[in-house]
């Protein structure tokens, strides 16, 4: 939480933008065999090693204006993270530049430096000298911190006595007293209760409000919509899209199809501001890169996948509670035995959220020869806002499927209800009587 | 390094907490570090009174306190500043700031406990009937290019541990040798006539020391060049320290 130092002595600032990265590369070297004694290093010098360079951001450049709140989303390992430390100057660029004009606030972490053995006002003022606050200052808002904490009664506890909860609002108490000029989040809000998340984009819009320029790292793209008025998509290192929000969100990541384009090795193709690949235009229709047999020697082939909503028409945005049909279009070519399929869901992060097949539920597959279709109805979605991933596959009842598509089509959930989470529980408020409680 | 000036105020509290942190859980909390070199002062004095070897050392209590209260400054301050980077990855890796900062904090953490200690050598001093004369006023001077030494020392050692692990078991051990390859125990004088015993003189702790002495317990030595060479050294080290560890520094954030 440290000003990093402007590159210009005047940092101009009503003319210059906030942040400017030019060509940025960040390598790592991985080595297979890492040495980091002595004796590793002598017995090197006979040995060389075998290393990997692993290019996690490729040649990116972008500008954040003053005042911008820059969304920055992407796939795990897009490079994300990488991008907001090489900004805070704790990484350094294998090549290119970055250009910070203002004071740098790194929300990377909450309760850095925070020690255990201290009480919760020698952290506040611990916390708040790393934030480059004087000693005057810290007194004077020592109280103001505490309050918004809501620790006021536990100024001289130890913190190794806090609950978690308690300490991270602590922390974040101490690292906004002060208005940042710019401000680097790296998914703070995913930590804390929805109390504290609340408070948090309360602090955060306010700074909005007040000029601050804010980098958001985020994979919930429901708070990038509400919040950034800019956003930066990554993929493999690279800027796939940059510019207003509303356009990236609906053009590049509701609509494109998940899967990673397909880009030769060491790319350079995605360079700033051009998107180089044109998404998909219809994500349930994409064709899939082959499974496992070439195309014409598969028994089945899946063809496509469309996501019907509730006025019966192909869509990929979906509101919770809403019906919704999977439609699998498919072509038997030769005669075979027995046919399952099965559809697995998984969120953006990866997580394995639902999983059925044709089996499981007794249906018997049409496995005629010729162009078919099944669908897989749901009542209601039941999950809240976020992206979902599909995974089809069609199989004999054992031995090796005859096609499946991993994780190629997508659709978007946007929920209505202000409750959050994962899913949609059907619950409500009562008072404690006979005819509530399911037991006495 | 003209950039650290700025994070003074940083500097000062890390120093001041990990003071606090040092000590919180003993019982008897700061005074550890004040028992730890009185006890080995103790020690050392009834062996090596008993081994006669100091019979030509006037006040030899006096000399050898001195001696290990000046040494132990410089091996805590080193001692400090090697973990001082590598034992702090959550600061390095998610926060910025020059990353000096904690080696400085570090040496000087060893100074307010030295000071301490130098506090009760005045003590002792005033029991023996020693009288400090004015020459006491150089004694700051001699302390900052201990000072100054210890830090191009740390800022290379706690630079190379984050790429060598192994310093950290190392160095020890070299503190170890040099607290007998140093005039803490004897004097420089019982080394005639040992081959080789001359290059020891080179050993700066060792004018350090000797400037020490002098100023406070009145050994003649020939201060001005002590000092000198000692300021000189120090110099050098720092600058060669700096240089490690500004070379060292952007891996910083990736490999601790």
């Amino acid at each position: 939480m440290f000003p990093r130092k402007a590159t210009e002595k005047d940092p101009g600032r009503s003319a210059k933008p906030a942040v400017v990265v030019r060509n940025l590369t960040k390598e790592f070297v991985i080595p297979h065999e890492r040495k980091t004694t002595l004796f590793e290093n002598i017995r090197g010098v006979f040995q060389p090693s075998v290393y990997e360079k692993f290019v996690v951001l490729n040649d990116v450049s972008f500008t954040v204006d003053r005042g911008d709140s820059l969304g920055i989303v992407g796939f795990n390992g897009s490079g994300k993270s990488t991008l907001l430390k090489l900004i805070a100057n704790i990484l350094r660029p294998t090549a290119g530049s970055i250009e910070v004009n203002g004071r740098i606030t790194p929300f990377l972490e909450l309760g850095v430096g925070f020690q255990n053995d201290l009480t919760a006002r020698e952290n506040i003022e611990v916390y708040s000298t790393m934030m480059g606050l004087g000693d005057g200052e810290i007194k004077k808002n020592m109280d103001s911190v505490l309050e918004f904490a809501g620790l006021t009664q536990f100024r001289d506890t130890k913190l190794k006595n806090f609950s978690s909860g308690m300490q991270v609002r602590l922390a974040f108490a101490t690292a906004i007293q002060r208005r940042p000029e710019i401000l680097l989040v790296d998914e703070v809000l995913a930590v804390g209760d929805m109390d504290f998340q609340k408070k948090c984009l309360d602090v955060f819009k306010q700074f909005r409000e007040q000029g601050v320029t804010m980098l958001f790292v985020s994979h919930d793209l429901s708070s990038v919509r509400k919040f950034c008025n800019k956003t930066l998509l990554l993929r493999r290192g690279g800027v796939y899209a940059f510019g207003e929000t509303n356009q990236i969100v609906d053009r590049y990541i509701y609509s494109a199809k998940p899967r990673e384009p397909p880009a030769p090795a060491g790319n350079g193709a995605e360079k700033a501001g051009s998107p180089a690949r044109a998404p998909a235009a219809n994500p349930g229709t994409a064709r899939p890169a082959a499974g496992q047999l070439p195309e014409e020697q598969r028994k089945v082939a899946i063809t496509a996948l469309e996501f019907i909503d509730k006025h019966g028409a192909a869509s990929s945005n979906f509101v919770t509670g809403d019906p919704m049909t999977i439609r699998v279009r498919y072509e038997v070519r030769q005669v075979i035995d027995a046919l399952d399929f099965s559809i697995t869901i998984y969120n953006e992060a990866g997580v394995y959220c639902y999983a059925t097949d044709t089996q499981a539920k007794n249906y018997t597959v049409d496995r005629t020869a010729g162009k078919r279709a099944l669908d897989l109805v749901i009542g209601r979605i039941p999950m809240l806002d976020g992206v979902y991933y599909i995974t089809v596959a069609a199989a004999p009842p054992s031995g090796d499927a005859y096609d499946w598509h991993e994780k190629e089509y997508s659709f978007v959930v946007q929920k209505e209800t202000p409750d959050s989470g994962l899913f949609e529980i059907d619950c409500r408020w009562a008072l404690p009587g006979p005819g509530n409680g399911h037991g006495r | 390094m003209a950039g650290i000036w700025e994070y003074r105020g940083l500097i000062r509290k890390i120093a001041v907490t990990d003071l606090k942190i040092r000590y919180k859980n003993s019982v008897l909390g700061i005074l550890w570090s004040l028992l730890q070199p009185l006890m080995t002062f103790i020690v050392l004095l009834i062996v090596f009174t008993g081994l006669m070897i100091n019979r030509s050392i006037e006040n030899y209590p006096l000399y050898l306190l001195l001696g290990i209260i000046g040494w132990g400054f410089f091996d805590k301050a080193t001692g400090f500043s090697l973990g001082s980077i590598v034992n702090k990855p959550q600061l390095v890796k998610k926060i910025y700031f020059p990353r000096e900062v904690l080696v400085v904090s570090a040496c000087l953490t060893a100074l307010m406990m030295s000071l301490i200690e130098f506090a009760v050598f005045g003590l002792f001093m005033l029991i023996a009937g020693v009288m400090p004369t004015w020459m006491i006023v150089v004694f700051p001077a001699i302390l900052l290019i201990e000072f100054t030494l210890a830090l191009g020392v740390s800022l290379a050692i706690a630079s190379l541990n984050v790429v060598l692990r192994d310093i950290q078991w190392i160095w020890p051990v070299v503190m170890q040798a040099g607290f007998f390859l140093t005039p803490i125990l004897y004097s420089m004088d019982i080394l005639k006539g040992i081959p080789f015993a001359w290059v020891l003189q080179y050993n700066p702790m060792g004018s350090i020391l000797e400037a020490m002495r002098h100023v406070l317990i009145g050994r003649p030595a020939p201060l001005l060049f002590d000092l000198g060479y000692a300021a000189l050294v120090a110099a050098a080290m720092l600058a060669i320290g700096w240089l490690i560890f500004v070379r060292l520094e952007p891996r910083f954030g990736e490999e601790v």
